[in-house]
């Protein structure tokens, strides 16, 4: 099969566009980086990818808050294109402020109450502001969940990467606690509920969840930022073994899996 | 014409953390008495625009559903605490509310002819004007491209 179609959307404020391109790339699938003015303009085709990353940076300057004005442009301006996307059953992942993006739109959770077929795009959940009420640069250890996401499938239990953000503390109202938990829906959790091994506040220590289907996922920590093991920050210092172990970083797993369901389902 | 001021800040059961910092940053100004500080963002919109379009750009734009709430409607501030506003001086470009103009306009309200962004405090402890503008000024405030403006306890 041909390599799959990503779609990298860019607008004011992305700057993590680059190393998920090169993550998507290295994980055998074709890369088209996006402003997101050619897909509202109807110049370039969300329908045409089966794969869309909304990559980290501070999208509109983070204005108002984190991730809701490009939020909004997309549920407002690229309606029909994402309710025909999502119902083709493609993938979706949001990274860091892409995941503010998701979560603002609704895509995610996406508990689904109405029964309808098109998402709902109700805000359900969301990413306030952290605890320490600062910018927290710094790698994290994470939990992989026993999920329904098909970008984490087999991977590794114990997941190493680096988070940045300001607005990571992803927090719910118990009942959507309860059911993220029941529909198998947290993806990761940060190890330690302690600062800073929880960098954020997170409620149950979540740092990435999934839609019901498992194609839609957002993730505070940034994998395209651990594609390759030169990348860890202590590779020099790893012991021999570590070190030779694998010429891969803990994140690649997670778009080679994207890359993978897209080629086995030919979406 | 008419000009509508929205305040969004967070629901009582969310901690302000903004809010405990500034706590914090009045003690390291060697300012004691001050027990507890709430924020709001203040957003003035200005256009032809009808209550019912500034409740859903309060509910889908300004105020995060989870963990805020706003309010706009004329109000007076009937409070036990010290309130302090800064904002803009006019002519200073604010980039925030010419984001949210944005914002609106993608919601598909027309009508908004511009929005100006400020900040609202609410200050309890014990307090005189003389503390508050210190607090503003060395604190809350840049005098070059900002004004505030305060208002005493209502008993």
């Amino acid at each position: 099969m041909l390599k799959p179609k990503t779609l990298i959307l860019r607008t004011a404020g992305t700057n993590c566009d680059a190393e998920t391109d090169a993550a998507f790339q290295l994980a055998g699938a074709e890369t088209a980086l996006i402003h997101i003015q050619n897909l509202i303009s109807g110049k370039v085709n969300l329908n045409d990818y089966q794969i869309l990353a909304i990559p980290g940076g501070f999208s509109y300057g983070d204005d108002i808050s984190a991730g809701i004005l490009l939020a909004v442009e997309m549920k407002h301006k690229l309606t029909d294109a994402l309710n025909r996307f999502v119902a083709d059953g493609k993938l979706i992942i949001g990274i860091c402020n892409g995941f503010q993006v998701l979560v603002r739109t609704g895509l995610l959770p996406g508990i689904n109450r109405s029964g309808s077929d098109t998402p709902e795009m109700m805000q359900q959940t969301t990413l306030a502001m952290n605890t320490s009420a600062k910018f927290e640069c710094r790698w994290v250890d994470l939990e992989t969940e026993k999920s329904t996401c098909v970008f984490t499938k087999g991977i590794k239990e114990q997941v190493y990467l680096p988070v940045a953000h300001a607005e990571g503390r992803f927090t719910a109202p118990p009942d959507v606690l309860e059911e993220l938990e029941s529909n198998k829906q947290v993806v990761f959790r940060y190890a330690k509920s302690e600062y800073p091994h929880n960098p954020n506040g997170s409620d149950v220590n979540i740092a990435g969840i999934c839609d019901p289907t498992g194609r839609i996922f957002g993730l505070m920590p940034h994998p395209e930022r651990f594609l390759m093991k030169w990348n860890h920050p202590r590779w020099t210092r790893l012991s021999e073994t570590e070190r030779t172990r694998s010429e891969e970083g803990d994140g690649l797993a997670i778009f080679k899996n994207a890359v993978n369901y897209v080629k086995s389902h030919g979406k | 014409m008419q000009n509508w001021k929205v305040e969004v800040y967070y629901k009582p059961e969310v901690p302000d953390t903004i809010g405990q910092g500034i706590v914090e940053d009045i003690t390291d100004l060697g300012i004691s008495g001050v027990d507890s500080v709430r924020t709001a963002t203040v957003y003035w919109i200005e256009g032809t625009l009808d209550a019912e379009a500034i409740d859903r750009i309060g509910m889908e734009l300004l105020a995060d559903p989870i963990t805020q709430v706003y309010t706009f409607r004329s109000q007076s501030d009937s409070t036990t605490d010290w309130t302090l506003e800064v904002q803009f001086k006019p002519g200073v470009t604010d980039a925030v509310g010419d984001s949210a103009v944005k914002g609106i306009k993608d919601l598909g309200i027309t009508g908004v002819t511009g929005v100006r962004t400020g900040h609202k405090y609410w200050l309890t402890g014990n307090l005189n004007a003389e503390i508050l503008e210190t607090i503003a000024r060395r604190l809350l405030m840049n005098d070059v491209i900002q004004t505030f403006s305060y208002e005493e306890p209502q008993s």
